[in-house]
């Protein structure tokens, strides 16, 4: 359905409405307050205080922006009340990252094949920072565009693009460090 | 390999690893909207029962008699009552007006509860 009658039917009182919309966005929006809190308890509160505020605020969403991406803000403004304080976002790095190497980029095709693929990048994002961890999921899991990210996180373009770059190289670093170790157990 | 390759890449590596939250989020965050829309409904006070407007009608008849009485009893005309009244006619009008508009927001505020709770009712 259109999102502009969506939110119309919603806003004339169709709760059946409102409980699709719950649907299509809560495992994103638990996705991203899980990369946030790290904690899956936390992060289930976070999206049912996100999903509150989402319903209070419908009536004054002007469409300036996608729906998705308004409500992803408030799922991490949520997420970020809650983490009490804590900043998600080191501050900008002068430290540039390198390329992903071949050996880096050949280990992750390999890993295409495998069945166990999911839980191993889901074990691989748990291991790097938060901040990294959240924009790889926004960008690559959800696809969400740079411009989108910026909207959603209050970073800059550029910041966002340089955060990126280094979050990808981290996973690819990391993915293949861990394929090393499981090789060597395995020797 | 190209930035969009190394996109791509990341892209199928990255698909399907959303986190599953529990079955019944879906169903607590409906029934925390729920608590919230039911708390939107308003007080409102009952609407005098049929006891009570026998009552009023009652009150005001004794009213009514008790100022024909003393308009009886004093020889006064309509002319002397309107100039006696005439700063106190704005008052009896405002206090005259207040009454009916009072139950008329009852009444409509009644209205809109109870539509809210059947539609609510609908829906569970």
């Amino acid at each position: 359905m259109d999102e502009r009658r969506w939110i119309a039917a919603i806003l004339a009182g169709d709760m059946q409405s409102f409980s699709c919309l719950v649907a299509k966005y809560e495992k994103m929006a638990y996705t991203i307050a899980v990369r946030i809190v790290e904690n899956r308890e936390d992060a289930e509160e976070v999206v049912q205080d996100a999903f509150l505020k989402m319903y209070q605020a419908l009536p004054d969403f002007r469409f300036d922006s996608k729906l998705s991406s308004w409500f992803y803000r408030i799922v991490y403004r949520t997420a970020l009340t809650a983490l009490r304080g804590q900043h998600l976002f080191s501050d900008y790095d002068e430290v540039e990252a390198g390329d992903v190497s071949l050996a880096e980029q050949e280990t992750a095709t390999s890993l295409l094949e495998r069945e166990d693929r999911k839980e191993i990048i889901s074990q691989i994002l748990k291991t790097l920072e938060k901040d990294e961890a959240l924009l790889l999921t926004l960008y690559y899991l959800d696809e969400c565009s740079v411009e989108e990210i910026v909207q959603i996180t209050d970073l800059s373009e550029s910041n966002v693009k340089t955060k990126l770059f280094r979050a990808r190289k981290h996973f690819y670093t990391a993915l293949e460090k861990r394929m090393k170790n499981e090789m060597r157990n395995l020797l | 390999m190209e930035n969009k390759d190394l996109d791509r890449l990341t892209r199928r590596l990255m698909e399907g690893t959303a986190e599953r939250p529990s079955a019944s989020l879906n169903t607590r965050i409906m029934a925390l909207i729920r608590q919230q829309q039911a708390a939107k409904i308003a007080f409102v006070p009952n609407m005098p029962s049929t006891a009570s407007w026998l009552g009023w009608f009652l009150v005001y008849l004794l009213l009514a008699a008790g100022a024909f009485y003393y308009m009886y009893a004093n020889k006064l005309t309509m002319r002397v009552i309107l100039e006696e009244m005439t700063p106190y006619l704005s008052l009896v009008l405002t206090c005259a007006l207040a009454v009916p508009l009072y139950i008329a927001g009852v009444w409509l505020d009644r209205k809109r509860n109870k539509e809210m709770r059947q539609q609510e009712e609908s829906l569970q």
